[in-house]
């Protein structure tokens, strides 16, 4: 019975980091692949009723923020990106805890891979790399799910 | 690429199932064993068992049917199984067996379908393929086709290698269908019989206990027994008349060292004994008796040992409790601990 309770602290963290909502950071859209200091606070296109991403989240570089589907509430954040899904996975492997989250566990695999974060609150969070259309990578944000 | 089987019929996917369900039986030694070194390593995503499109069915029998990647469990169509393994780890052989092919033409790193790989040849019919390798320059192949491997022989090391997301190692189990007329993948996790998972790897150890955990008193000169035990951790059954994974006792820090130490009763200077069993299951304890001779000048030594099985590998020092024996050359005489069982006032 823990997932309202998970719930509720996405939603409080909503009200904390919503003013963080829209911005996106220079370094961020100019950098070169995986810097892991070039940490930003971005967040989703049309996220309506959804938690806003952690503050602080990790932006990859290059990625492109696409809308998110209606029919997935725990998603929060969705970006296509043309870096190798190793890249990726192993820019958030780093990024994560220089932007001060925890890494809970990864999951490095052949079609997808998931890394389990947490945030200062105590919530948990899941970064999922896997393939996008196009030989591109999609990346999601979205609160933790088993 | 990791899905070989990217659109399975339904009665393909049926059979995959029935393949899948001799669930139940016990765990078998000397049957197939963690394809690693690293007893810690986990799981990213197993086999999924229902290989239609958005249709999961993961190694626990739990469905999902929701086509997104479940941590620990399964991601959509996955015919093998996915453990989180660092650039360069060592990879196992899974059990005894032949390599039948080897690709080892991309990089590192380098995207491109399976990537660099060694798929092996087992005498109960099944195959085991182990993907996404390192290049060949950092040692991703380090087997040749036709060459014969034991379980827990290095096949290769981890990388990243055609379609991947991280390091990891793709292994995966394959049985001859007659049916399909193909190797078709089966779950070693579902089945249970096999020790792949929850699994062991094939060699390890854990110390029990020995003859004088203490420092060990020698006359220069003379010959003491010494003896120590160790739990059988491993999914191999430890053999005496094995000629190839025949466990020993053998000097460690450097490896294979000549001894100063060594006494008549040894096979070799670097070989202090080898097992004193017929055979060791696993979880059985095994005992290894080997004589210290004190050939050097007085003084206070330590010598190291590790247990190996011979053209295998070394087994991990560290969880053997970096085993050691201190010992003291002295010209007096021995002192040793059946000399204070029997008598109140050592004799000695």
């Amino acid at each position: 019975m823990k997932r309202p309770v998970v719930l509720l602290l996405a939603l409080m963290s909503t009200v904390v980091s919503a003013c963080d909502a829209g911005r996106e950071s220079a370094s961020a859209a100019t950098s070169g692949p995986s810097p892991p200091a070039s940490v930003a606070v971005s967040a989703p296109a049309s996220a309506g009723e959804r938690a806003p991403l952690p503050s602080g989240f990790p932006a990859l570089p290059g990625a492109v923020p696409l809308p998110l589907p209606g029919d997935d509430p725990g998603l929060v954040a969705l970006w296509s990106s043309d870096l190798l899904g190793s890249a990726a996975y192993d820019f958030y492997l780093r990024a994560l805890p220089t932007a001060g989250y925890r890494i809970v566990a990864a999951y490095p695999g052949g079609a997808a891979a998931v890394i389990r974060f947490s945030v200062p609150d105590g919530t948990i969070w899941q970064v999922v790399i896997r393939a996008g259309p196009d030989e591109t990578v999609a990346i999601d944000v979205r609160i933790d799910r088993p | 690429m990791t899905m070989r089987m990217r659109r399975g019929s339904g009665s393909l996917a049926l059979l995959l199932v029935l393949l899948g369900g001799v669930a139940g039986s016990a765990l078998a030694a000397d049957d197939y064993t963690l394809p690693f070194y690293d007893p810690g390593v986990t799981l990213s995503f197993g086999v999924d068992r229902d290989r239609t499109l958005n249709r999961q069915l993961d190694w626990t029998g739990q469905a999902w049917n929701d086509g997104v990647p479940h941590a620990g469990r399964v991601y959509d169509q996955h015919t093998g199984t996915d453990y989180p393994m660092a650039l360069r780890s060592e990879v196992a052989a899974a059990k005894d067996g032949t390599v039948i092919d080897v690709e080892g033409g991309y990089g590192t790193t380098q995207f491109g379908s399976f990537g660099n790989f060694v798929l092996l040849q087992h005498a109960d019919g099944r195959r085991t393929l182990y993907y996404h390798l390192a290049s060949a320059a950092d040692g991703g192949i380090a087997v040749v086709i036709g060459q014969t491997v034991a379980a827990g022989q290095l096949v290769g090391r981890s990388g990243c290698s055609g379609t991947c997301y991280g390091a990891h190692l793709h292994f995966e189990m394959l049985a001859w269908s007659a049916a399909a007329r193909a190797y078709l993948s089966v779950d070693p996790l579902a089945e249970r019989r096999w020790t792949t998972w929850p699994g062991r790897i094939a060699y390890d150890a854990a110390y029990v206990r020995e003859s004088n955990p203490g420092t060990e008193v020698i006359q220069q000169g003379h010959t003491i027994t010494h003896w120590v035990e160790f739990r059988n951790a491993g999914g191999r059954t430890w053999r005496v008349s094995a000629t190839v994974g025949r466990v020993a006792l053998a000097t460690w820090s450097p490896a294979s060292h000549a001894s100063p130490f060594a006494a008549s009763d040894w096979p070799s200077t670097s070989i202090a004994t080898y097992l004193d069993n017929a055979s060791v299951a696993p979880d059985g304890v095994g005992r290894f008796t080997f004589g210290l001779r004190g050939s050097t000048a007085l003084g206070i030594y330590r010598e190291t040992f590790n247990l190996a099985a011979i053209s295998v590998r070394w087994f991990d020092h560290g969880r053997l409790g970096g085993f050691y024996v201190p010992i003291q050359v002295t010209s007096l005489p021995s002192c040793g601990p059946a000399a204070l069982t029997h008598a109140l006032i050592p004799v000695c």
